[in-house]
């Protein structure tokens, strides 16, 4: 089972090697000089003096030389303060007996037995003085840099080879808001934020488990951003584990901004207009994702979470379909897949039936229609067209400007211009009918990227029609049936749910059963342990139905006393 | 991640299913009708009975060598070289099938919907559609023929249903057709219905159970044999047997004659050849997905996404050949018969010498 992990660290590490072998060479040795002047002026030369880095010399016990080494920017100057400094400062040599005898000879002792002297003092200093809780000890160089631009604080001793550090780290956050592009009725109000740390005990303190396995490591040669893969150990497959982190580990870009870098450099097919990894700002729903066996992947600088493997049904579900009754839960669905229909085909569908199968309607609805078309100058097509580019164009508008004036502009654009657009005869009212429910029906989807991948695949569907009619629009949906059945995210086919896995499909796919119904975790996922409940409670469950509500509450006792009920492994 | 998938038995039904159920949906009865009279069910059944045969043979061969195609094991058994001429001749007929197929699907287009569009470019539309799709494994490929699957029956099975209550039983009577009964013509022409069930011996080595591939097989023409049965008791039964011969397309004028929904869809043909369309596309897609196979195996390239795309204008040239309907219904008529005798003698050859080596103490898996 570790295997895998050793296996990536050692590529991580071999890859690394390899890859700052030049850039080290540049800064000159490898590892840290015995005197503290040269040691201190390379830091300087290396970061540049007048940036934020700060550096502090001092004394211990008023005859050992030393500094601190610090990014102003990324450190907490109180603590240091408080706990590096001051006990530095206060440490008192002769506290411990043995090292008494050396008093006198200080500055007279020759070289290698003084600097072996130091290197003994800096362990003593680690054990005795400093109240941090996490450090390390090293004398390679180019960790040092790295652990001095990731906000640890260096302490460096004149004459010697070796520096401690100490997490130290302090960044200015923002605090845990309300998730902007996930809301919903019932369900938490926290969402992540770009601080790695932050994001990972949101989903630490909703799974207590020890099996959370949390993988960290720099991705990106420039910005070293820490990318953390989550799952749960004997539920998630080893085997997408070792994919997702192969994965990862392959990426050698020069900086990683956001999840979405990340998620670009791991989906399956790239050129195609689906998502194949879903990302969430909803703590939740990353825990019931990993609660699933899928597996997360956050980055520090971005407050989104990736969830892979992510299928086709998966965007169309919300976490309030869960807390929320299941009957409830699943009609709220359905709606869903409608909405997204809706938005693909009711356009396509309408200018094909308007231009070439008018007698698929019943008469008096179609002479309604061409009625209201009189005096449009432009055929279906055009007409449809236009409206629908125009549409597109106010929503992106009211995305980028702000919420007081979006909501105006919104309101300026849908009814001012649409009606203005059928007063001046650019378009007849069925049409502006068709396109607001063609928007309104994308903005149904929870999920952004999966609604505008179909939105704008509805423009070809619109040509198609207008050129072949119905059997256009027939060959546009099987193009892209055909290339959503042939993609794949993380070698899980894309619409397996809809295809196969006949459990899946019943149980949490167009519709969601009772929470207890779900007694095994997703197949398609392969997880280690697929049993969410013991495999009698669902029966119990159907049974207390039907049962009288006296005898319900006989059975249950009698249930719980009997040491035979099963129970989870 | 190497996780092999594979295809379970219900799916290889499914495909087999929809592979058979296709471009003759429209003519059928009428065909039925000129040869069998009112005994066309019967030949109908008698047809399946004889496309089964075919089908064990070939099913039997898969599993007994196991993740082998018959373009593999036919070398095994009779030789390189008589096997690839054998197998040149089994991909010349899969791709003039497919292109037959395309060209009968443009002419039900330009005879119905596209009266004044060119030919050439319904086919080609349909060609490069399918062209698209068999860039695929064998994998994908099924699972695109399982999407379909309701698709493609369900609204056949309504458009029945619904024109169930027109049904005259007299029509159907006698059962056993009258003196004029074509036996032959009658019998090839209804099993050449289901030769699309060949696409089973590229299913196999891919199955989840191989054994159970009889069962699998067994169920997708019972499938697609009941849908063609229900039909051609409903058209037969509404129109009678006179009528149906001389419609072009019967289950079309069915189709045509039924509306849905309190006369919101007023006209149901218009969709019934939308429909229609995803019949052929299975259809075409399993012939050319075997024709881009057969071809692939002939000059061993590891798949067959190449081939594909080279076919493609084969296909269109052979599709164009036949100067109207009627010469491409003889010419589909024929080729019908030639990949009959085809698939049923050449299984039949192979399971015969398979049996007599192993007789003779060959052990061959």
């Amino acid at each position: 089972m570790q295997k895998w992990s050793e296996n990536y660290r050692a590529y991580a590490q071999k890859k690394k090697l390899s890859r700052e072998e030049p850039l080290s060479g540049k800064r000159g040795p490898h590892f840290l000089g015995t005197l503290l002047d040269e040691n201190l002026a390379q830091f300087e030369q290396s970061i540049g003096a007048n940036g934020d880095l700060a550096v502090r010399e001092f004394q211990i016990a008023r005859r050992y030389r030393a500094a601190l080494v610090f990014l102003s920017s990324m450190t907490d100057q109180k603590g240091i303060q408080e706990n590096i400094l001051k006990p530095l400062m206060l440490w008192r040599e002769n506290e411990s007996g043995d090292n008494g005898g050396y008093e006198d000879s200080g500055d007279s002792v020759v070289s290698d037995s003084s600097a072996s002297l130091e290197n003994s003092l800096i362990d003593r200093l680690w054990n005795e003085t400093i109240y941090i809780n996490e450090g390390q000890k090293t004398s390679d160089l180019s960790l040092l840099f790295n652990l001095l631009t990731s906000g640890h604080v260096l302490l460096l001793l004149d004459r010697c080879g070796e520096a401690l550090a100490f997490a130290m780290r302090q960044i200015e956050k923002r605090g845990i808001e309300q998730p902007q592009t996930e809301q919903v009725i019932r369900g938490a109000r926290e969402g992540f934020i770009e601080l790695l740390d932050t994001n990972l005990s949101l989903i630490r303190y909703r799974l207590q488990s020890p099996d959370l396995k949390i993988e960290t490591g720099p991705v990106g040669q420039r910005t070293n951003s820490r990318v953390a893969v989550c799952y749960l150990n004997g539920i998630a497959d080893p085997e997408l584990v070792e994919e997702a982190m192969l994965r990862i580990s392959k990426i050698d870009f020069d900086g990683i901004i956001d999840a979405g870098y990340i998620e670009q450099f791991i989906e399956d097919q790239p050129i195609s207009p689906f998502p194949q990894v879903q990302n969430t700002e909803r703590p939740d729903k990353a825990v019931a994702a990993l609660l699933e066996g899928r597996v997360i992947i956050m980055v520090d600088g971005s407050s989104f979470a990736l969830i892979v493997p992510a299928l086709f049904d998966q965007f169309f579900q919300t976490v309030d379909d869960y807390s929320e009754r299941f009957i409830i839960g699943s009609l709220v669905r359905i709606i869903r897949l409608v909405a997204l229909l809706f938005s693909l085909f009711f356009p396509s569908l309408y200018v094909s039936v308007i231009s070439y199968n008018p007698e698929l309607l019943p008469t008096d609805f179609a002479v309604a229609i061409s009625g209201g078309r009189a005096g449009v100058p432009f055929p279906a097509v055009l007409e449809v067209f236009i409206m629908e580019v125009s549409m597109e164009i106010l929503r992106e508008a009211t995305i980028r400007l702000p919420q007081m004036i979006g909501g105006a502009l919104s309101i300026v654009g849908v009814l001012v211009v649409g009606q203005a657009a059928v007063s001046a005869g650019l378009a007849s009212p069925i049409t502006v009918v068709i396109v607001a429910l063609t928007t309104i029906g994308s903005f149904a989807t929870p999920a952004y990227n999966a609604a505008i991948a179909l939105r704008m695949l509805r423009f070809p569907l619109i040509l198609l029609a207008g050129l072949f009619g119905l059997y256009g629009v027939m060959i546009g949906t099987i193009l892209i049936i055909n290339h959503l059945l042939y993609l794949e995210s993380f070698g899980i086919p894309y619409l397996f749910t809809l295809v196969t896995g006949m459990r899946e499909r019943l149980t949490d796919t167009v519709i969601r059963v009772p929470l207890w119904w779900m007694n095994r975790r997703p197949s398609h996922l392969h997880p280690v342990d697929a049993t969410r409940l013991p495999d009698g409670e669902t029966q119990s469950y159907i049974d207390g139905i039907f049962r009288t509500k006296e005898r319900a509450h006989e059975q249950e006792a009698k249930n719980l006393n009997d040491p035979n009920r099963p129970r989870r492994r | 991640m190497n996780r092999k998938q594979k295809i379970s038995t219900i799916q290889t039904a499914l495909v087999v299913a929809s592979t058979t159920f296709g471009v003759g949906v429209l003519s059928f009865p009428r065909v039925m009708a000129q040869t069998a009279g009112s005994g066309a069910p019967l030949m109908t059944v008698l047809g399946l009975v004889l496309a089964l045969f075919g089908l064990w043979l070939v099913t039997t061969l898969g599993q007994r060598f196991r993740g082998q195609t018959i373009f593999d094991y036919g070398q095994a058994l009779i030789g390189r070289w008589p096997a690839s001429a054998v197998n040149l001749i089994l991909f010349i007929f899969f791709t003039v099938s497919a292109a037959l197929s395309s060209r009968q699907f443009g002419d039900v287009l330009s005879i119905v919907v596209f009266r004044r569009t060119p030919i050439e470019v319904s086919i080609i539309l349909i060609l490069l559609t399918t062209a698209f799709s068999c860039r695929r494994d064998i994998v994908k490929f099924s699972y695109i023929h399982i999407f379909y699957f309701p698709f493609i029956f369900v609204p056949y099975l309504v458009i029945m249903l619904v024109s169930l209550q027109k049904i005259d039983v007299l029509n159907l009577l006698p059962l056993t057709g009258n003196n004029s009964m074509k036996f032959i013509p009658g019998i090839t022409e209804s099993a050449s219905l289901f030769l699309g069930s060949f696409i089973i011996t590229i299913l196999i080595p891919h199955m989840q159970k191989p054994k159970s591939a009889m069962k699998s097989s067994l169920f997708g023409i019972i499938i697609s044999g009941g849908a063609y049965l229900v039909m051609i008791f409903s058209v037969l039964g509404i129109y009678g047997v006179e009528e149906t011969k001389v419609l072009l397309y019967p289950t079309l004028e069915l189709s045509r004659s039924i509306s849905l929904g309190g006369g919101v869809l007023e006209r149901f043909d218009a969709l019934f050849i939308v429909i229609w369309f995803i019949t052929v596309y299975t259809t075409l897609y399993s012939s050319y997905y075997l024709a881009s196979y057969a071809f692939s195996r002939l000059f061993r390239f590891t798949d067959q996404r190449l081939t594909s795309s080279f076919l493609l204008p084969f296909m269109l040239a052979i599709a164009l050949l036949p100067l109207n309907v009627f010469q491409t219904r003889s010419i589909v008529h024929h080729t019908e018969f030639t990949g009959l005798l085809l698939l049923t003698s050449y299984p039949l050859l192979l399971k015969l010498i398979s049996l007599f080596r192993r007789k003779g103490g060959i052990h061959l898996e």
